[in-house]
């Protein structure tokens, strides 16, 4: 067990506390530890970009360990897009480090005077000026800091974007990983933080470390002999995109249809062939999914980590540009502004089908806009990180840029919560739309990604739809609880078991896979009361998908004719509801909370005016 | 992983900073990753002034834990940028050619003397 | 003829045999998509597959003792 690491921004202060065994038991680490506290240190109804709101950042007990994937950190505030629970999680090589430096998680609440960076090296805190680099693109910065403070400090920053509070902004690291999602970038703006810098030099305190380095070589050789070893690394994330269109769900034109015609111009290969310098991966990684690539467009030539899957679906398909050096450029554009690809662009294809519908006006937009022209998308994302003309509009998402929009826009703003839709559209595939409407987060695809199983169960029924979802909901998370990657499990089907045996001999703590599975639920119920504490009249309306996959058929291409209606998605979530023992609203009831030892957590819901 | 695995092989030390191997990224300009090892060049053993470094029959060069200061010379004239000091033991130490960092680097980009890659 | 079918990915557990290679029986001229519909296995379950360690997709005919691996989409996040 190491420490908890509390960094006051107003004061300059930072203290440490040990990390308790029991915290461990019931939350685990990474996003256990972010839902923990957010739930304690934030103060009911924080505005998410004062000062009183928390940052937490916590790697997990077998992040920086001698196994496969141990490199991710999750980080979480209260979300200035949703008003709720935000998280986001990065790769890398920041997790590991911060264990070195002997932490389990940092919290950093308050507001700094100036631009600060935050440097932490093994036990000494210092706030470092960040004069130099506030303004810098996320990339930029990250090659300063690691100039003026050396090349073993692992750095995340913001780019201008995070600096501007804008919603969807990101935090960067290792050049080309993010925390993307929920605007953990415009909170550390709000927070004056533009970077911190870490440094560890001590070991990792490990319960049994013979046993646990054996264990973890078997792990490292087991990977190196799955039959999917040696053919998903070569192709990335992006070899899904073919797939993904044959199927009917490619998010195209701001998800008004799900086949993109010119798919293949954006698909692995594309990527393979036609722009990859080198396969990036993050620490403890046998099968890195990064690509760095550099792709050459009209508009010049970038270097870029990417793009992944999400980013070619939500900037190319999403905004129609069938050119993968092009989906390069707008990622390294968005990468530099440090804004979230996903969120960025979904907001920019909204922006387009506006400007098609003449509820923008070129007066407005400052230019005029179209599908599958890169020239639009840059603008946008550019307008939007100064939040300039109409990126002001822009970069307060599109729930809330529809409400203002008006004339029907409010149907074909695709978020749910007030996060936008990631890579997977779903009128046809009921599990995963329940994953989407269900994400504690908003409509993000992480928790659960189902469409494989509407596919093997049938893409028209509901039964058995919600149960999948809800099993999924735990085993994902629990990744993030332990502070690894995933993919080795999902791409290359390493067995559970093996991290569940690793836990014990790392921690000490004599966990089953079940138990983790536990804590995962208990996670899951503390993130939505921590929404619904935070955002009044929070309960079901809040997970409806938005109207055009409740009333627009899908136009075209495999899907063509699918859509699900509102009295299907009721069917859903009554289902979802009934099988978490929630109410019939979708609040946790009291006597699930109270069995995972949350009974605190429902005397607050009830003290907020629900009734559990 | 190369470096964990020599770390924790050779000291037991959960942290990679101790592991025989320098990885120098160039990012993000052009996208590479350097990896640098012992090339048995003796510029340590030139550098240490107690002597403490002496070449081995098969080529090497090993440090006499007894004899050494732990000054860091050894450490700044390495052109690899490959020896380490431990933590604890304030004892130099340098590749010992084990080979177990080229068995567990997933992308077989260690090779032993022989030139060759043992998997695990 | 024979040929030898098997699964990497998450797709597996939605097939009888898991992960684990099969022999199953195929006409002459049969494409993998063919043989997935004898055994009543969505196609959709997979992106592509390897045909003898080269990289197919699912039009391919298969041959008399093709090893035939199955890739399940990336399932990302």
């Amino acid at each position: 067990m190491g420490r908890i690491l509390e960094i006051d921004l107003s004061a300059k202060s930072a203290w440490t506390t040990p990390t308790s065994e029991e915290l461990i038991r019931d939350f685990v680490g990474g996003r256990g530890f972010v839902a923990k506290l957010l739930w304690d240190l934030v103060p009911k109804g924080t505005d998410p970009f004062s000062a009183e709101n928390v940052v937490v950042i916590a790697p997990g007990p077998l992040s920086g360990v001698y196994l496969p994937g141990s490199g991710k950190v999750h980080m979480g505030a209260k979300s200035p897009a949703t008003g709720g629970y935000g998280d986001s999680n990065m790769g890398g090589h920041f997790s590991p480090e911060v264990k070195y430096a002997g932490y389990d998680a940092i919290t950093v609440k308050g507001k700094a005077a100036k631009p600060t960076v935050v440097l932490i090296n093994d036990d000494w805190v210092t706030f470092e000026d960040a004069g130099d680099v506030w303004g810098k693109g996320a990339i930029a910065s990250e090659a300063l800091l690691k100039k003026r403070f050396g090349e073993d400090f692992q750095i995340a920053t913001i780019g201008p974007a995070g600096e501007n509070l804008v919603k969807f902004a990101c935090i960067s690291h290792d050049f080309g990983r993010q925390a993307g999602r929920t605007g953990v970038g415009a909170v550390w703006g709000s927070k004056n933080l533009k970077a911190i810098a870490v440094r560890g030099t001590k070991s990792i305190p490990i319960a049994e470390p013979g046993k646990a380095f054996e264990k973890g070589k078997e792990m490292y050789a087991g990977c190196f002999h799955k039959r999917g070893f040696e053919t998903w690394t070569p192709y990335g994330t992006a070899e899904v995109v073919d797939w993904v269109n044959r199927v009917g769900a490619f998010p195209t034109k701001n998800f008004s249809e799900t086949y993109f015609e010119g798919h293949k111009g954006i698909n692995g290969q594309a990527l393979k062939d036609r722009i990859k310098v080198t396969d990036k991966g993050c620490f403890g990684c046998p099968t890195p999914c990064g690509k760095y690539s550099r792709a050459r467009t009209a508009l010049g030539e970038v270097l870029v980590e990417g793009p992944e899957y999400e980013t070619i679906a939500l900037m190319g398909g999403n905004v129609a540009l069938g050119k993968i050096e092009e989906v390069a450029y707008a990622n390294a554009v968005a990468d530099e502004l440090g804004l979230d690809t996903i969120s960025g662009g979904n907001v920019v294809a909204f922006a387009i089908e506006c400007f098609e519908k003449g509820l923008l006006t070129e007066e407005q937009v400052g230019r005029k806009l179209a599908w599958g022209d890169l020239g639009s998308v840059v603008y946008l994302l550019e307008k939007i990180a100064r939040r300039e003309g109409i990126g002001e509009l822009l970069s307060e998402g599109v729930r809330t840029a529809s409400r203002t929009i008006g004339g029907g826009s409010e149907k074909f703003a695709i978020q749910v919560k007030g996060l936008e839709w990631s890579g997977y559209e779903a009128r046809w595939a009921p599990a995963m739309m329940v994953s989407y409407m269900t994400c504690d987060v908003g409509a993000h695809h992480n928790r659960s990604w189902a469409i494989t199983y509407d596919v093997a169960k049938g893409r028209d029924t509901l039964e058995g739809k919600a149960s999948r979802v809800i099993e999924l909901q735990h085993i994902r998370p629990t990744f993030d609880s332990l502070g690894l990657c995933r993919l080795q499990w999902v791409e290359i089907g390493f067995e559970l078991e093996n991290y569940a045996s690793m836990f014990p001999l790392v921690t000490g703590i004599s966990f089953t896979w079940q138990d983790l599975l536990r804590a995962s639920e208990r996670t899951w119920n503390l993130t939505r009361a921590f929404s619904a504490r935070e955002v009044p009249g929070f309960g079901r309306e809040h997970d409806y998908p938005p109207g055009r996959f409740m009333e627009e058929k899908v136009p075209s291409g495999p899907a063509k004719g699918k859509v699900i209606p509102r009295e299907k998605i009721d069917a859903l979530l009554d289902d979802y509801y009934s099988e978490r023992r929630w109410t019939r609203n979708g609040l946790p009831s009291r006597s699930k909370l109270e069995e995972l030892g949350l009974g605190y957590v429902a005397d607050e819901l009830e003290k907020a005016g629900y009734s559990v | 992983m190369c470096l964990l695995t020599c770390a924790l092989t050779n000291f037991g030390l959960n942290n990679p900073r101790y592991g025989g191997l320098e990885i120098v990224p160039h990012f993000p300009s052009p996208g590479t990753y350097e990896v640098k090892v012992c090339q048995r060049c003796g510029a340590c053993k030139d550098a240490c002034p107690t002597g403490a470094i002496k070449e081995q029959p098969d080529g090497s060069y090993r440090v006499e834990v007894d004899e050494c200061l732990g000054c860091d010379s050894c450490v700044d004239a390495c052109p690899e940028k490959v020896l380490r000091l431990i933590p604890g033991k304030n004892v130099a130490f340098i590749c010992v050619s084990c080979g177990e960092c080229v068995k567990y680097c997933p992308r077989e980009a260690l090779v032993d003397g022989d030139g060759e890659v043992k998997r695990a | 003829m024979k040929v030898v079918l098997s699964c990497v990915g998450g797709s597996a557990e939605y097939l009888p045999q898991g992960g684990k290679k099969i022999e199953v029986r195929a006409e002459a001229g049969e494409t993998v998509e063919d043989v997935l519909k004898r055994l009543s296995v969505s196609k959709d379950l997979f992106m592509f597959a390897l045909a003898n360690g080269e990289k197919v997709d699912l039009s391919y005919r298969v041959r008399e003792g093709d090893d035939l691996v199955l890739v399940s989409p990336l399932t990302g996040g």
